[in-house]
């Protein structure tokens, strides 16, 4: 389909409105002038029946005024015939001025005639025979005149008959030409209405049509529904213009809001990570202060303790000795920063650390096993992460045990990584329990670290990016078991990089 | 726009044009304002304008007027006063036309008048009847002596045994008239199988005449022949036959081609009818005007040819009338 040419609204109005003047007015053009030819004609016909009345009026005045003159033979006749003769003349040239029909003409010719190559002459032998007294030759004259004149009478009533006729021909058009206009209005009426009716079947039908698409489109959109088909428009004047803008508008709208919508999701993303990122430096920062606090002048403390190391070597106190080193290697540990990582196998060592010291305050009332396959060593995992359970499990179950207490540490290398921290002591209260399974942190701390389940749990979370790292299960009486599960450690440690450079 | 509705609309705008453009021409009515440019202004002086003999002529003279562009002024006395003719005549010449056509008159009158034109250079040419008083340009018209034998010799080929004729003629017989009934008696009278019986004269009115044949046939039951001279006796002759039921029995011979006549022609109640061209004896008295206001030869008499039209011819003759 070739595009249509471009005819605003305005310029169809306006061509409807000159074609419709214009008809009017060209038919009241014809019609007036019509009616003002004929009028016209009507008017001279009258005009020339007023004239050629006068004229045979003239004629019997002449008559009148030879025969006087004839009888009396008073000179003063003669003003009166030459006077009568000049108005004669003027009023049958005058007539004779006035547009005829051929037959009049004709008529007013002869009379013409009859007046110049008889009549005068007849006069002006009377008038000499008169004044001749020449009686004879008089009455010939006389006679020749009256009958000159008769005749002239006979062609002017001739003339007026057949201007009569005319003006009956005239009153028979006037009456056909106002039918003629009668019919031609009708006419026009009835063409004008179906004119007008077709253009508005034909454009303005689709003018309505197009606005009323444009109008349910535009209803759509402004209920924020952009999804809708496009406005089909087939129009060459503004509707179709506007309705080429409206769906370029609709489309672009679209596109724009699918942009936004990603770019919105996008910084959603963003903003979460943020606040991931912010809340595991928050609990650094929480588990950080509380090992602080943890340290009172740990100079002091190691400088202390290392003399306290040597005084017993010196007084040969090795277990003390030992003991002591190892309190002192663990509190190094436990100086390391938060944020920074570990491997499990430091952990580990800090946990047997632990061990060794409680061995030596609890003795034979506590036994500990930690089987950690070797895969699992070189593995990252949060500083301070597995000693707490430990810890807690001392705290919570073994510490108040006569004897027999066991604590177990199982790290099991796979598809799934587990490390498993078991006691056979007292459990967990319930309302504890599902406080640190909310991730809660506990109202006092008898930690060494000061760092509690609910801490390391949410570590946990969030540095392997996953849910429930930590799972604990705890009976009453019958012990608690504490598992750290995470996937294994290529994915983990690809998941980690990833998330680092974002 | 669709290409329909540019149809439908160009539709529209032609009707409406065309309406208007025929309106237009509406408009374009002349009354008193047509006056033509013509060369010569002649005066035809006609008798009876209802008469359909001298509405032939009229045609005739009028189509003349057209191709030779002359005016013509006309005048129609009707049969009572014909002598409004002769006064007309006088009145015209007087006028100093530039040419007259009379029917001929044998009066006195005319001679004067004629005369009168003659002086002033001013044609007159008598038709249909001829005038030997008046002194002319020209006759254009029957040749009634021809006329009349020409109608007896119709008789005798129509006879089937001896005829004993009767003869309508007009109560104002003039010269013409006389000259043809002249020629009938002339051309019986040779005629071993016919015979006279009986000339009867009948008012120019359809009343009289269809009274003067009723009784002339009622009077003379041994006529078997009757020779109508007047243009409508055919048809009141014809007519007085159907009612007496006697078609068949009387040998009919008319004049002219009116339609009453030929009507009886084709239904077999009249045998023949003698006609003169009436249309071109308008037409030629014009030209002949013309020929001499150009100082061109004119023929002193023009006898139109007649014709005879019976049944043989009457289809053909319906044909080719006039404008041959």
């Amino acid at each position: 389909m070739n595009k249509p040419i471009f005819v605003s609204i305005r310029n169809k109005l306006i061509l409807l409105y000159f074609i419709l003047v214009l008809t009017t007015g060209f038919m009241t053009l014809i019609s007036l002038r019509n009616m003002q030819q004929i009028e016209t004609s009507y008017r001279q016909v009258t005009d020339t029946l007023y004239a050629l009345n006068d004229m045979s009026d003239r004629i019997g005045l002449m008559g009148t005024s030879l025969g006087s003159f004839a009888d009396t033979r008073d000179r003063n006749y003669v003003d009166v015939i030459y006077n009568n003769l000049q108005d004669f003349e003027d009023e049958l040239s005058a007539i004779m001025e006035n547009p005829f029909d051929t037959e009049s003409s004709l008529y007013l010719k002869n009379i013409s005639a009859l007046y110049y190559q008889n009549y005068v002459s007849a006069t002006e032998n009377l008038i000499w025979a008169v004044r001749a007294t020449h009686t004879e030759e008089a009455l010939r004259s006389y006679d020749q005149a009256t009958q000159i004149s008769d005749y002239m009478n006979r062609y002017t009533e001739r003339t007026i008959d057949r201007q009569m006729a005319l003006s009956q021909e005239l009153n028979q058009e006037i009456k056909e030409r106002s039918d003629a206009i009668l019919k031609n209005y009708t006419f026009l009426l009835i063409w004008m209405m179906t004119f007008i009716g077709f253009v508005i079947y034909a454009n303005g039908g689709n003018l309505v049509k197009n606005i009323s698409k444009l109008h349910k489109a535009a209803e759509e959109v402004s209920q924020g529904n952009f999804d809708i088909p496009e406005v089909q428009v087939e129009s060459n004047d503004e509707l179709g213009i506007l309705s080429q803008a409206f769906n370029r508008f609709i489309g672009n709208t679209r596109e724009l809001i699918v942009r936004i919508k990603e770019s919105a999701n996008l910084e959603i993303q963003l903003h979460r990570e943020k606040a991931d990122r912010l809340e595991m430096e928050a609990l650094l920062k929480q588990a950080e202060l509380q090992s602080l606090q943890a340290q009172i002048n740990p100079h002091f403390l190691f400088n202390t303790m290392n003399v306290i190391a040597k005084t017993a070597i010196i007084e040969d106190a090795d277990q003390t000795c030992t003991l002591i080193e190892t309190v002192s290697d663990m509190f190094r540990y436990n100086l390391k920063k938060m944020d920074s990582r570990t491997t499990i196998g430091e952990e580990i060592e800090n946990v047997n650390n632990y061990f060794y010291i409680q061995k030596t305050r609890f003795g034979d009332r506590i036994t500990y096993e930690v089987d950690i396959d070797h895969e699992l060593m070189e593995i990252d995992i949060p500083n301070l992460s597995i000693q707490p359970l430990i810890e807690n499990a001392f705290i919570h179950g073994i510490e108040h045990m006569e004897q027999g207490g066991h604590i177990s540490v199982v790290g099991r290398f796979g598809e799934l990584c587990t490390i498993t921290v078991k006691d056979n002591g007292a459990g967990i209260l319930e309302s504890d329990l599902n406080r640190i399974r909310r991730g809660e942190a506990a109202p006092s701390a008898g930690h060494t670290t000061g760092i509690g389940l609910a801490n390391v749990k949410r570590r946990l979370d969030l540095f392997f990016n996953q849910t429930d790292v930590l799972k604990i299960n705890s009976e009453q009486g019958d012990g608690t078991t504490i598992v750290i599960a995470f996937s294994r450690p290529d994915e983990l440690e690809e998941s980690h990089v990833s998330r680092n450079d974002r | 726009m669709k290409r329909s509705t540019m149809i439908i609309l160009s539709g529209f705008m032609i009707i409406l044009i065309s309406v208007l453009m025929n309106y237009q021409n509406i408009t374009q009515s002349t009354v008193n304002s047509d006056e033509q440019n013509y060369t010569y202004h002649f005066v035809f002086i006609g008798r009876d304008a209802n008469n359909p003999l001298w509405a032939t002529i009229r045609e005739g003279v009028e189509d003349a007027a057209d191709s030779y562009k002359v005016a013509v002024e006309y005048y129609f006395s009707n049969e009572e006063t014909p002598d409004d003719e002769i006064d007309y005549l006088r009145m015209s010449v007087n006028a100093r036309v530039d040419g007259i056509v009379i029917n001929g008159y044998e009066e006195e009158a005319v001679r004067e008048i004629t005369s009168r034109a003659w002086e002033l250079d001013i044609p007159v040419v008598f038709i249909n009847d001829e005038s030997h008083t008046g002194v002319r340009t020209s006759y254009i018209g029957v040749n009634n002596y021809e006329a009349g034998r020409r109608a007896i010799r119709e008789l005798e080929k129509h006879r089937q045994g001896e005829l004993k004729i009767g003869i309508l003629l007009d109560a104002q017989k003039n010269a013409q008239e006389s000259i043809r009934f002249q020629s009938m008696i002339e051309e019986i009278r040779k005629n071993e199988f016919m015979e006279f019986a009986i000339e009867e004269s009948a008012k120019d009115a359809r009343a009289d005449v269809y009274n003067a044949v009723k009784s002339m046939l009622v009077d003379n039951p041994e006529i078997n022949a009757i020779i109508g001279t007047r243009s409508y006796h055919g048809g009141v002759i014809g007519e007085v036959l159907v009612d007496l039921g006697i078609v068949g029995d009387i040998l009919v011979i008319g004049f002219d081609d009116l339609d009453d006549t030929m009507r009886y022609i084709d239904k077999d109640v009249i045998a023949a009818t003698l006609d003169i061209d009436t249309y071109n004896m308008g037409y030629y008295s014009i030209r002949s005007l013309v020929k001499y206001k150009d100082n061109q030869f004119v023929d002193d008499v023009y006898y139109m040819p007649i014709k005879v039209i019976d049944q043989s011819n009457i289809d053909d003759y319906r044909k080719e009338k006039r404008y041959e």
